[in-house]
């Protein structure tokens, strides 16, 4: 009996863990994709000029809806 | 034993709601994926000139397709298929052409009316690849592909050449906008660009050497008015995405009652059928679900894209 208890326990404790480990997971790459330079976080001069070049469109740029065949 | 139970049935709900906040992530995924390109498509859109670009994109895209679905019927004509279905398609996508090209870019609902057409003229393409699909077997579908070009049309290359004048406009509107950030500028960099003396990349590379002569201190403060407004362009597209996603198949109904009565007037049966069983069909996915709100976007492709 006392077994089985144990058993049904790391079961609960393994499920806990699994869900816990996929929330964290989770959430810290969301994090990441939140840009923070807020903290004082080194900014390199590829990063600026990425903000520059994101300013203008390509001129070949189009709306894409598909192909018909 | 009574203590077994309980575990059990700790256990059990513990599964359903992991399950359950699983579900529920992977829903959220699939909703980013389908509305990012869009959303980034509708950034530009919170001034007229970005609203009239993307809205004469959409225009070129329905063009080019109606003129490749003309094409194909052509061909397959000749050979002898029944195309009433794919003519059906292609009058519609005719009518979402008229729309498109009758938007106002100064409408406060400009967004809204983009993401709409674009679904519509989305969810149609789709149609009419899977209806030319199962109309023939996948040699004859290879076969037709490679007769079909790409099409240069003087209609297309007028669209590419308006485009390509407004994204001039456009680009040249942001280098002065950031000669404010930077706090001084080159005129004579405008104009060769607006006169195709000087192309794009070189205006950028211009700008990054103006920026790199800068103190560190001063392209901190570049990068952070840049970042400012990049997140306020993000903010503005999400929540006009989020406002567009409401009603959608209200106005979705709407849109296909209106093009229903072109249909009937034109005397189109074949469309009309496939009018009125889209109508048909989204009320009783309306009956079913018992909501009101439907999807929009991007297009998936199936159905109401989102």
């Amino acid at each position: 009996m006392d077994k089985k208890i144990i058993t049904i326990f790391f079961l609960l404790i393994i499920v806990l863990s699994i869900a816990i480990t996929f929330t964290t997971i989770k959430q810290s790459s969301t994090q990441d994709d939140i840009e923070d330079y807020g903290s004082g976080e080194e900014i390199t001069d590829e990063d600026l000029y990425d903000e520059l070049n994101d300013l203008f469109l390509s001129e070949d740029d189009e709306v894409e809806i598909g192909d018909m065949i | 034993m009574k203590k077994i139970w309980s575990i059990l049935m700790v256990l059990m709900l513990m599964i359903s709601i992991s399950s359950l906040a699983f579900a529920d992530e992977s829903e959220e995924n699939n909703d980013e994926e389908i509305n990012e390109e869009t959303e980034k498509e509708i950034e530009i859109m919170n001034n007229s000139l970005g609203a009239e670009i993307r809205l004469l994109q959409l225009e070129k895209s329905i063009t080019k397709n109606l003129l490749k679905g003309n094409m194909i019927v052509d061909v397959l004509e000749g050979l002898g298929y029944n195309t009433t279905n794919l003519i059906a398609i292609l009058a519609e996508m005719g009518y979402i052409l008229e729309e498109v090209q009758t938007a106002d870019p100064e409408a406060n609902d400009s967004v809204e009316v983009f993401i709409d057409l674009k679904t519509d003229a989305r969810n149609l393409t789709t149609q009419f690849r899977i209806t030319l699909k199962d109309l023939l077997s996948d040699v004859k579908y290879k076969e037709v592909k490679e007769q079909i070009r790409e099409n240069l049309s003087d209609e297309l290359q007028n669209y590419s050449k308006q485009i390509r004048n407004r994204i001039k406009q456009f680009n040249r509107n942001q280098i002065y906008r950031l000669y404010g950030i930077v706090g001084e500028g080159n005129n004579s960099l405008v104009n060769k660009y607006m006169n195709g003396s000087s192309t794009m990349a070189q205006v950028k590379l211009q700008i990054n050497k103006m920026v790199n002569n800068k103190t560190r201190e001063k392209k901190m403060k570049i990068f952070s008015e840049l970042k400012k407004e990049k997140i306020q362009n993000k903010f503005h597209a999400s929540t006009e995405a989020e406002n567009a996603v409401k009603n959608f198949t209200q106005r979705e109904t709407e849109r296909l009652q209106k093009r229903l009565e072109q249909a009937q007037n034109s005397g189109n049966e074949k469309l009309i059928e496939q009018i009125q069983n889209r109508i048909q069909n989204i009320q009783d996915e309306n009956g079913n679900s018992g909501s009101g709100n439907g999807n929009s976007g991007s297009g998936n492709g199936k159905g109401k894209g989102k």
